[in-house]
């Protein structure tokens, strides 16, 4: 069995990977798949630490199959709003989009 | 009864009311008729209750099972059983008297409107303020507790308000020169009879709250009326803590603010703003009856709880309060109504003033039953005097609907010569203006001489009792009913003469010459003002039915259930005062109107005292001036001192302190603030650091 902290240790580089994303990138589909990066970071987290050399518990395998499909909702409207800003500023750079309020 | 008709009868209308913006999506006239329809499903099932009250007991007719032995009957749900809370629908003949007068009348109405509002914009609002307040009114007179009667109240009161600005949009120019348009004006007299009302129903809400505060300090928190009137222990705590006379005084504000008396009777002549159906279902023959309605619910209910504990003084004050606010409310409407000079004006005094009538009577009957115990001589009066005004005073107003639908004036010295043109109005309208000037046989003359015997026997007992005060006063309330009831005859002859035996106004013939010509009234309303006709011709003699009926369910109460009840009234001894007021009021009318033997204006010219009477009346007291200046000016200037000193000075300087604080301590961030997602994200990643650093070695 493969010990906890090689679980934890991958969960924390997906997060640095995803975090970096969202640091250095402008393009807002990038941006939206570093959040996803964050968001598996964060299940394989819960999952890891929810079982044990026993077992598992099934309770944090529910909740992270409720994120999942919870999460792909929110990727679906992040793109449909990113389609919508690129029509409308005819670019995805979120540094250009500074104006809501149009 | 048709099931479950004490409940349907009044959730029928406001269903109906919700509906009609759907049905206006199908179509106007879908609409038009299905709004009609609503209101006459409810009188079908408001008259089913009739029979069980005359048989004394409940049966529903689909499975003919036999629901209460008993009238009154209640039915109810309970909502929150600790406190008392409930909704819930009593059957007594007076409950379901109240709604056959509100649903009938309001069937026959919605008909008349089919005509009169023909080709109007938005009917929609005006079909679903008029289904709603049926549905309001018969909730009122249904409820079995004062909690849900004052949920009527208001939804009355709400549609009401609505209804007399319902013209808002008019671009005319107004009749007062304080507005700019006619639909300005119009939603001002609107917002007069809300803001007017309001003081009552405020009074009346404390009233009510008091009561089921007592009540619940009684260990039996209630709304309901035949707990209030079984269990007595909240009267002697109210009695105890020296709130019961003020709490019955401030009960009765309400219906001084819904039932125009005196000193809250200056909206009801602004209400006349409203299209005239709705001044003949709301202000004439219904809403304005709600005040008469609550006092006719809780006296009975006064006289057996304020004998139980033995405090009938308090029961003596109520009556006196009523009887002469009543009783002057009369006169006074009645000389405004003398010199009006819109024909909707008129009969707007003349409705407060009856209502006077039957005030008067109910406060006559209390009085009786502080003198004698036993209420039913002025109780009999009031009601009975409620139904025949409600359906001449709907008739008038009917008839004047179709008069000024044809000539397009409100102002009576406009018209004239209309006798040609409208022959069936004119009929119909001179029959409703005898019935309210009481002349025989027309039913207000049986209703109006009831009431003056009341007076008469109350005076009568009360000195054979010992009660001289009362015995004076009983003959001072007759003697202001009987000048009132001259008034009356005046200003009726005077209405009639005016719209349809003078000569043609040069306005009609000016209108003739543009070629509009005057016609008389379609069949979709007059229909709806032969029936009324009719009822108020005969009404009159159903007068011992009309007893059994009102007195179902009551103990030791003389019926006079036959032809002795005309012979009674006839041969009453204040017959002759009734005779004498006719000839001091109908031939100065004559003289002055019908024959036109003198010239009112010339007249008013000649002698300057009648002069300085006429425009004392016309001004209408100067109450309303007075109530302008004091109340609406006062409080205008009280706005602007408190807007100078508190909010500028205190609040306004506050705000802008708090505003600079604030403002200077965010300038010390305001550099950090880039608003670029990659430097947040950075950061985000340095707090991570930091936080991963505690973790490590902290």
């Amino acid at each position: 069995m493969i010990e906890l902290y090689w679980y934890l240790g991958a969960s924390a580089i997906l997060y640095l990977i995803g975090l970096y994303c969202l640091a250095t990138k402008r393009n807002l589909i990038k941006l939206i798949i570093g959040i996803e990066i964050l968001i598996n970071a964060a299940h394989l987290n819960f999952i890891a630490l929810g079982t044990t050399a026993t077992g598992f518990d099934p309770l944090t395998h529910t909740y992270v199959i409720i994120s999942i499909g919870v999460g792909a909702g929110v990727i679906a409207l992040a793109l449909s709003l990113t389609l919508l800003v690129y029509r409308h500023y005819g670019t995805l750079d979120v540094r250009k989009m500074r104006r809501l309020k149009w | 009864m048709l099931p479950l008709a004490p409940w349907l009868c009044w959730a029928i209308p406001i269903i109906g009311a919700i509906l009609t913006p759907l049905l206006a999506k199908i179509g106007s006239k879908v609409r038009d008729y299905s709004a009609v329809l609503f209101s006459i499903i409810s009188f079908v099932f408001a008259f089913s209750m009739v029979p069980d009250i005359f048989a004394g007991k409940v049966i529903d007719w689909l499975t003919g099972n036999i629901i209460s032995n008993v009238i009154p009957y209640q039915s109810r749900v309970t909502w929150i059983a600790d406190l008392g809370i409930e909704m819930g629908v009593l059957m007594d003949p007076l409950s379901v008297f109240m709604a056959n007068i509100a649903s009938g009348l309001g069937a026959l109405i919605m008909v008349y409107s089919l005509g009169y509002m023909h080709g109007e914009p938005d009917l929609t609002r005006y079909w679903f303020f008029m289904n709603f307040f049926v549905g309001g009114m018969v909730l009122l007179v249904m409820a079995n507790n004062l909690l849900q009667m004052f949920i009527g109240w208001e939804i009355v009161g709400l549609c009401s308000y609505a209804l007399i600005g319902f013209w808002h949009k008019k671009k005319e120019p107004s009749p007062v020169p304080d507005y700019e348009t006619e639909g300005e004006y119009n939603a001002m007299c609107g917002m007069k009879a809300f803001i007017t009302t309001r003081i009552g129903d405020v009074a009346l809400l404390i009233a009510i709250l008091t009561i089921y505060v007592y009540t619940w300090k009684a260990g039996n928190p209630t709304f309901n009326f035949l707990e209030l009137e079984e269990h007595v222990e909240w009267a002697r705590l109210l009695v105890a803590s020296g709130l019961l006379v003020p709490t019955v005084i401030l009960l009765f504000g309400g219906p001084i603010g819904k039932s125009a008396q005196f000193p809250l009777h200056v909206w009801l002549p602004e209400a006349m703003a409203g299209p005239t159906t709705v001044s003949a279902l709301i202000h004439a023959a219904t809403m304005v009856k709600a005040g008469v309605y609550l006092v006719a619910r809780v006296l009975p209910i006064f006289v057996e709880v304020f004998t139980m504990i033995n405090f009938t003084s308090a029961l003596y004050t109520f009556s006196m309060v009523v009887a002469c606010i009543g009783a002057f409310t009369a006169f006074l409407a009645a000389t405004m109504g003398m010199v009006a000079r819109e024909v909707k004006k008129v009969l707007a005094y003349s409705t407060i003033s009856q209502i006077g009538y039957m005030m008067l009577a109910l406060g006559i009957g209390g009085l009786l039953g502080y003198v004698v115990g036993e209420i039913a001589e002025g109780y009999y009066a009031g009601t009975f005097h409620l139904m025949s005004h409600a359906v001449f005073k709907a008739l008038l107003f009917l008839s004047a609907g179709a008069v000024l639908h044809s000539t397009r004036t409100k102002d009576m010295f406009e018209m004239g010569g209309l006798k040609q043109y409208m022959p069936i109005t004119y009929k119909c309208m001179l029959f409703g203006a005898l019935s309210l000037a009481g002349i025989p046989p027309l039913s207000g003359f049986w209703s109006k001489e009831t009431i003056f015997d009341a007076a008469w026997v109350l005076a009568q007992e009360a000195y054979s009792h010992g009660y001289t005060f009362i015995g004076m006063t009983g003959y001072i309330l007759l003697f202001i009913a009987v000048i009132t009831a001259a008034m009356t005859l005046f200003y009726s002859i005077r209405m009639i003469a005016i719209i349809f035996i003078w000569p043609e106004s040069e306005y009609l013939k000016e209108m003739e010459r543009k070629g509009e010509h005057i016609h008389e009234a379609p069949p979709i309303m007059w229909v709806p003002l032969v029936i009324l006709t009719i009822v108020s011709i005969v009404g009159g003699f159903f007068a011992p039915l009309f007893q059994v009926f009102m007195f179902q369910g009551w103990e030791g109460v003389e019926i006079h259930a036959s032809v002795e009840i005309f012979i009674r009234t006839v041969f009453s001894p204040t017959i002759l005062m009734t005779l004498g007021a006719f000839a001091l009021g109908g031939i100065p009318a004559y003289y002055f109107y019908w024959s036109r033997k003198i010239d009112p204006g010339e007249f008013l010219e000649k002698h300057n005292f009648f002069r300085m009477v006429h425009s004392f009346f016309y001004n209408r007291w100067y109450i309303n001036d007075f109530y302008m200046k004091v109340l609406v000016g006062g409080f205008i200037k009280l706005s602007v001192v408190i807007y100078k000193f508190f909010e500028q000075a205190v609040v306004d300087r506050f705000n802008y302190a708090v505003a600079w604080i604030v403002r200077r301590f965010t300038e010390l961030f305001r550099k950090t603030h880039t608003g670029d997602l990659n430097y947040n994200m950075i950061a985000v990643m340095l707090g991570i650091i930091v936080m991963l650093l505690l973790l490590l070695f902290g």
